[in-house]
């Protein structure tokens, strides 16, 4: 269940040089990538096992798997290469993807430095206890394993 | 003038029948050109010897040259939007896009034979599921042991290209920037798109909204049945299952 969704920009600098004196004489491959990208994470229901599930009456204690990045990706249309210098001998067309890859890195990194599992977890809660009372649970407690 | 510099001369070197002095200046004139031979031919021999180092050492960087570490770019992050979402990721597909371009300059520049072509394999996945996040009141109905949930129609949730895996293979041909203008610097605006458009439609052919209908049917059914619901009924809005 995705639960919390950031929508981040960043700037990603690739940039090769040759081991070879007389490549280089003819530039590095350089790629400078404005990219606005999509980072989703939430909960994995399908880690839930029975015995996480503990209901008595209409209390129900539900013991979920850590929240987790479960998506990270560019958003086509919206990212674009803002510079890019390739080596006459030896152009790397690879370039434009490391760049790509990179940046999704660094999108999943500054989500996680900036507590989106833990805003996932407490969105997941809200949602999930929202739904049990509408089916007629009155006592209900969500937790997470390795909090608990 | 002269006389200090005859001076500085031995008295007894001074007469020019000297036959010391002649024999000294024939001597004198066969060294330096005997000298200028060596120092040619060492100097030739160094040249060949760096020459020879030299092609060694740089054809075996370029023949294969060591790998290149990319350094680390500077990291900036800009966050634009924060949303709570509540969707059930029901089934997914990882699926390749085959991308090929053909750039040729415009009007009579055709003439020339300029021609670049490109062609990428973009790998992704393709995730299908149900967006619960405006689950609307009366989707869910429940009387003591017996529960009905309604979900609405399963949907793409999302395509992501899988940028580890996906690469050009190969890039034949050439033609200048200022002819055909940089295709390179169009790979995310239209290259990407396409490949997302494609796998989008894979899936859909593929039959993935159906996997997912029944997964998240099924899905649900466990979930409330592991909740103490004896009768479970899961309706997804546009099938129908017996």
């Amino acid at each position: 269940m995705v639960t919390i969704q950031y929508k981040l920009e960043t700037v990603s600098v690739v940039e090769e040089k040759d081991a070879s004196w007389i490549v280089r004489l003819f530039g590095d491959n350089r790629v400078v990538l404005v990219a606005t990208g999509e980072v989703m994470a939430g909960v994995d229901m399908t880690r839930l096992a029975d015995d996480d599930i503990v209901v008595d009456g209409t209390t129900v204690k539900i013991v979920m798997p850590p929240a987790e990045i479960l998506s990270v990706r560019l958003i086509p249309g919206e990212s674009w290469v803002y510079d890019r210098k390739l080596n006459i001998l030896k152009p790397n067309w690879q370039l434009e993807l490391q760049a790509q890859e990179q940046a999704e890195t660094s999108l999943r990194d500054w989500s996680i430095e900036n507590g989106i599992l833990a805003q996932a977890e407490a969105v997941f809660t809200s949602r999930i206890e929202a739904f049990l009372r509408r089916l007629g649970f009155t006592d209900v407690a969500v937790l997470f394993r390795g909090s608990e | 003038m002269t006389e200090e510099l005859v001076d500085d001369i031995p008295k007894g070197k001074l007469t020019d029948d000297s036959p010391s002095l002649v024999s000294r200046s024939a001597g004198a004139a066969s060294r330096p050109v005997g000298r200028c031979l060596l120092m040619a031919v060492a100097a030739m021999t160094l040249a060949c010897a760096l020459a020879v180092i030299g092609v060694l050492m740089v054809g075996k960087d370029v023949i294969n040259p060591p790998p290149t570490p990319t350094p680390e770019p500077v990291r900036r992050v800009t966050p634009l939007e924060i949303r709570r979402l509540a969707q059930l990721e029901s089934a997914e597909y990882y699926l390749v896009a085959e991308i090929s371009q053909v750039q040729v300059p415009n009007g009579w520049l055709d003439k020339l034979g300029l021609k670049e072509e490109i062609f990428i394999l973009e790998y992704g996945t393709v995730v299908g599921g149900f967006d619960l996040t405006d689950l609307p009141d009366d989707a869910v109905w429940q009387d003591g042991d017996r529960v009905m949930l309604k979900l609405p129609s399963p949907k793409i949730l999302r395509v992501e290209i899988d940028t580890e895996r996906s690469h050009v293979v190969y890039r034949k041909g050439w033609c200048p920037e200022a002819v055909c203008g940089d295709d390179l610097d169009r790979f995310l605006q239209e290259i990407e798109p396409e490949a997302v458009e494609q796998l989008r439609e894979q899936a859909l052919e593929y039959g993935l909204l159906d996997k997912a209908a029944t997964a998240g049917r099924d899905h649900f059914y466990y979930f409330l049945r592991s909740l103490g619901f004896t009768e479970v009924k899961v309706v997804v809005d546009g099938y129908i299952y017996e």
